[in-house]
């Protein structure tokens, strides 16, 4: 057997040991024998390397399946579709919805609820009313009632003491004296309970100078404006200053500034051959925060979670091609500039241009749609917008674009 | 790829494609093809010269091979080996109709005297000696190094013996090594 064909024979793995030691000892003195090495390797990289020949083009792959009426996606879906029923093919939009729901309603609560005085007796009383009540003897009776927890209660010996419960009636608090009367009347409250407050610690309510057999007519209670209320000593409040459901933003003029949450729905306009990559929390969502230069114009910034699809060519160090293919989340970032077209009472149309960056590229977007608004606090935003990803590999251009529908809603502070 | 299917042998894969459940034998048909597209692929794109005959002929292999898949039982070679028989046959009734026409840009490649200097010129001559073969040589070449196959599988294939298939692609490397000779010798005067 020739050395040329030993060669092959070795590149193919079939020669024995023997053989081997034949070959490379013959290879050490011909110089031809090693340039035929390096044909083979040579051979073998180039058919490798050809990418034309390995990568069928998208046409001939759709062609296929067109042809067999298959959808050529994936796969992973369609098998375990019929397993995963209604809730797996759905859940996680429908569980997305309802997150959007659910976080714009707190916003919308916490921005538009106002102090009120009712609401804020209503709570008090319902939360605290499982709580002892005391009146303290030395104090004038319409003055200060004190909410406070039973193990910080150390001054019982002056008090003569009465269970209350459930006082939980959304009553307003001047009629709290009706109302403890009430609950005298109505509930089981027995006389027998009142007892020297040395002798119980459970909760109590403590009067001076109160018949201690019967008389629960108690002190004469005027639940006002200054009251002071202390809880576990940890929490004081007043109603002056008691907005728990009010966000104060007075320290900062606010009034020009507008708030918005966006999600979107984007196509890309590249025939997408991979499926994204991963599947994010708050994927296809943004928060913009506007700042409203005049009554038409407004500028923002705008921070995006996103999919983009590209398909680049690259070379690696061995002059073999690539063709790489993927679709992306990326987190991307903005400035907006937000123009509105003309002002009806219920209906803006708007356009908007966008400008930004995530970490492979530059972005730009183009988005118009309408505000459509139940009143001056809020709107409901719907749009189609357009994008581009312009990014670079190996000093080469490439370009992903996009196509969606944009929704979402808007505050104004 | 599906996940669940990726690790499903080509008996079980073609069992799925027999199912009567038609989601079930497209997640098979579509396993198959993304196993074995570019190797089937690379098949009809070096034996056919023609670039649009190769795509022609690559998208009726697996229709064909979809349509006639109930009646057909797996050669020795598996799923691919059957798949590539399809096109062979198919690329071997094209290479009927159509005359050889070796293009002149691939004759002026020996008249040349661009320098030898890096792996893509390299690789353009040889992709190009290759073209250049007898089918007979060729084919078996394609079959090894394009699609990675077994040389009992490549003489199944082609209906010769293993120990025929193995002289054939041997045959084969020197004659691509005697097309570019007159390259190697212009390089290294």
């Amino acid at each position: 057997m020739e050395f040329s064909e030993l060669l092959n024979n070795y590149f193919e793995g079939g020669i024995s040991p023997n053989e081997e030691e034949q070959l490379f000892s013959e290879m050490a003195q011909n110089s031809q024998l090693r340039n035929e090495l390096k044909d083979f390797v040579e051979l073998e990289r180039a058919a490798k390397s050809e990418i034309a020949a390995f990568v069928p083009p998208v046409e001939s792959t759709m062609g296929v399946f067109n042809k067999l009426g298959i959808s050529p996606f994936t796969t992973a879906a369609v098998a375990t579709l019929s397993q995963i029923g209604f809730w797996g093919k759905y859940g996680k939009m429908i569980s997305m919805n309802l997150f959007t729901v659910l976080v714009t309603g707190l916003i919308s609560y916490f921005i538009f609820s106002t102090p009120n005085s009712d609401n804020l007796t209503e709570n008090i009383i319902t939360k605290y009313n499982e709580t002892q009540v005391q009146f303290q003897s030395n104090q004038p009776n319409n003055k200060i009632p004190i909410v406070s927890n039973e193990n910080s209660e150390n001054e019982s010996n002056n008090y003569s003491t009465a269970n209350l419960r459930n006082v939980s009636n959304k009553s307003n608090f001047k009629n709290s004296k009706e109302l403890i009367e009430n609950e005298n009347k109505n509930e089981s409250f027995q006389k027998d309970q009142f007892e020297n407050s040395e002798n119980y610690s459970n909760s109590l309510i403590f009067t001076e100078n109160l018949d201690k057999k019967i008389n629960l007519s108690i002190p004469e209670v005027t639940l006002q404006s200054q009251f002071e209320f202390n809880t576990n000593n940890f929490l004081s409040f007043n109603s002056s200053n008691f907005t728990p459901f009010n966000i104060d933003f007075s320290f900062l003029d606010l009034h020009n500034i507008s708030f918005q949450m966006s999600g979107n729905k984007y196509w890309s306009l590249d025939y997408e051959t991979v499926e994204r990559s991963t599947n994010p929390f708050m994927e296809d969502a943004n928060f913009v925060v506007y700042y409203n230069v005049n009554s038409k114009f407004s500028i923002g910034i705008d921070i995006r979670q996103e999919f983009f699809f590209q398909s680049y060519r690259g070379m690696d160090e061995y002059s073999n091609q690539y063709l790489y293919e993927q679709n992306t989340n990326y987190l991307s970032y903005g400035l907006v500039g937000k123009w509105k077209i003309y002002e009806t009472k219920h209906i803006t149309p708007f356009v908007q241009i966008y400008l930004g960056a995530n970490k492979v590229g530059q972005i730009g977007r183009i988005l118009t749609g309408f505000e459509i608004s139940p009143n001056s606090a809020y709107s409901f935003v719907l749009g189609l917008e357009s994008s581009g990803l312009a990014y670079h590999h190996q000093k080469n251009s490439y370009y992903s674009k996009k196509l969606g529908a944009y929704y979402g809603i808007l505050f104004n502070f | 790829m599906n996940p669940e299917l990726q690790n499903l042998s080509d008996i079980e894969l073609l069992d799925f494609l027999k199912s009567e459940d038609k989601s079930i034998s497209d997640a098979a048909f579509r396993e198959i093809y993304n196993k074995y597209a570019s190797r089937v692929h690379s098949y009809c794109y070096k034996i056919l010269k023609d670039r649009q005959k190769a795509e022609d002929i690559f998208q009726e292999t697996f229709i064909k091979f979809y349509n006639n898949v109930q009646a057909e039982r797996l050669m020795n070679g598996g799923l691919i080996g059957f798949i590539i028989t399809i096109a062979r046959n198919l690329c071997l009734n094209e290479k009927r109709n159509i005359q050889d026409i070796v293009s002149f840009n691939s004759v002026m490649y020996y008249q040349k005297s661009e320098i030898y200097n890096n792996f893509e010129d390299t690789k353009k001559y040889i992709q190009d000696a290759i073209n250049k073969l007898e089918f007979a040589y060729k084919e078996p070449l394609v079959l090894r190094l394009y699609d990675g196959m077994e040389y009992s599988e490549i003489a199944e294939i082609c209906g010769i013996s293993e120990l025929n298939a193995r002289k054939r692609v041997f045959r084969a490397k020197q004659k691509i090594k005697e097309y570019l000779k007159p390259i190697y010798i212009e390089l290294f005067n």
